[in-house]
């Protein structure tokens, strides 16, 4: 059975990219373009991976972390953004985040990590 | 007979009005169509793009050749699709690094966009060829020599500005050998767009900034001094003393700066002995840097010469007390704020 990825990120561009990107590689992927549309997403369907923006409309990326983590412990979270600030990052990781990945990032490196991620919180790909 | 012309110019100005009506209501419902029309244009290409780039870039059982040749007989035709096209790639471009990024510049030239590109920087509507320079940045195409050469002194500061930019972000070395071709001032704007661009574009061995210092423009000039200092290039120090007796007042005050960040103290004698003949933005250099590498008696030496310029003799004030720490401030006290007569 394939793998579940929910995909929370407002920019179509890069939206389109990880999609078709994931897709290709094996994986069911659902798309929300904001933080309130993710939340109802995650509330009501069980996924083997979260990918988020931290700045997100709505609702941030920071709240849908934290009720993730406090719901769905055992699903692995990847943040995609454009923070580069040590803080940020850091804070990310104290919440539970299990990777992060900065933009302008490499859709090749982004399906590796998403690869590992799942492999390393369910067993197989 | 009056009623009857009046009632006849009624009734052409009636017609006159309601065909003016009718012909302004026609006019928005045209140009609300055709809008339309347009953006839905728009949204079917940007969506030809992204099927375009993301099968190009991940879809490894295509056929990469006849999907760019498909996409340039069917959308690449018109001045409008080409546009588009391009702001979507530049999008793609922001976002991507790596193998995908150096896919996209292959893309970019294999769509031939490139010289269309090109063709465009040639152009001779200002608002082409700034966008056209701004893209060539992007992406990194090499424009002709002299194109650049002529945007960098075009009237317009939007050419010159995106001209500029492109030398920034397509330089391998030598990023700021481009000052050399200008002819005109550069404004504050310009110089932070340089210094800011120095940092975020350029990789490459750290730039000679001296090169400039013989060019006849001295904003270039005071410019390079600047960055000479910024970036502690000590080994111009020889080649910036003459400077000091320049006859730009904005030269001497950056060099003097220059010094005092490169830590140069050697010229303190001199400084105190040309205060009492400069200009008070020299004098407030000289001041900062006798605060700096001076001591109470250099700064004591200055005083007859501070004349009744308020913001020097603040400065003065602020350089005495931390020159003598000890000394009290208060409205007494030889140096209070409060007494400039006193100074």
């Amino acid at each position: 059975m394939k793998k579940k990825i929910l995909v929370i990120e407002d920019n179509p561009m890069v939206v389109r990219t990880i999609e078709f990107k994931l897709t290709k590689d094996g994986y069911d992927v659902t798309v929300a373009k904001d933080g309130r549309e993710a939340l109802s997403l995650i509330k009501s369907t069980q996924f083997d991976l979260i990918l988020t923006d931290l700045m997100l409309p709505f609702i941030s990326g920071k709240e849908l972390i934290e009720y993730a983590k406090e719901n769905h412990p055992n699903t692995p979270i990847i943040v995609l953004s454009t923070s580069t600030q040590e803080d940020i990052i850091t804070n990310a990781f104290d919440m539970g985040v299990d990777d992060f990945i900065t933009k302008p990032f490499s859709p090749q490196e982004l399906s590796l990590r998403v690869k590992r991620t799942v492999k390393s919180f369910h067993g197989i790909t | 007979m009056t009623q009857d012309k009046f009632i006849t110019f009624s009734l052409y100005a009636l017609i006159i009005i309601i065909s003016a009506i009718v012909f302004l209501i026609g006019l928005i419902v045209i140009l609300r169509l055709y809008k339309t029309h347009k953006n839905q244009k728009k949204i079917k290409q940007i969506d030809a793009i992204g099927e375009l780039v993301n099968n190009y870039l991940f879809n490894e059982e295509l056929e990469k050749d006849a999907l760019i040749k498909e996409f340039r007989s069917n959308n690449l035709k018109t001045k409008f699709e080409k546009k588009i096209t391009i702001k979507e790639l530049l999008g793609y471009y922001e976002n991507f690094k790596g193998e995908s990024l150096s896919q996209l510049s292959h893309l970019f030239r294999n769509l031939e966009l490139d010289t269309y590109i090109q063709s465009l920087t040639e152009s001779k509507k200002w608002h082409l060829q700034a966008r056209a320079l701004y893209v060539a940045g992007v992406v990194k195409l090499k424009a002709k020599e002299e194109i650049i050469e002529n945007c960098l002194n075009h009237k317009r500061p939007e050419v010159q500005e995106q001209s500029l930019l492109y030398c920034l972000k397509t330089a391998e070395n030598d990023p700021v050998s481009f000052l050399a071709k200008m002819n005109q001032p550069l404004t504050l704007w310009q110089q932070a767009y340089i210094e800011n661009g120095l940092k975020l574009w350029y990789s490459g061995p750290t730039p000679d900034f001296s090169i400039n210092l013989t060019h006849n423009e001295p904003s270039i000039v005071s410019f390079s001094i600047h960055l000479i200092a910024m970036y502690n290039q000590f080994e111009h120090i020889k080649q910036l003393l003459p400077f000091l007796k320049n006859q730009n007042e904005k030269i001497r005050s950056t060099t003097i700066a220059a010094f005092a960040k490169l830590q140069y103290k050697n010229i303190l004698p001199e400084l105190i002995r040309a205060f009492k003949n400069e200009t008070p933005a020299v004098k407030k250099e000289i001041l900062i840097f006798v605060q700096k590498f001076g001591d109470s008696t250099s700064l004591n030496s200055l005083k007859p010469f501070l004349n009744e310029d308020l913001r020097l003799k603040l400065l003065f004030a602020n350089s005495y007390q931390l020159l003598n720490p000890t000394s009290y401030s208060g409205p007494h006290s030889t140096y209070s704020l409060n007494t400039p007569n006193q100074l």
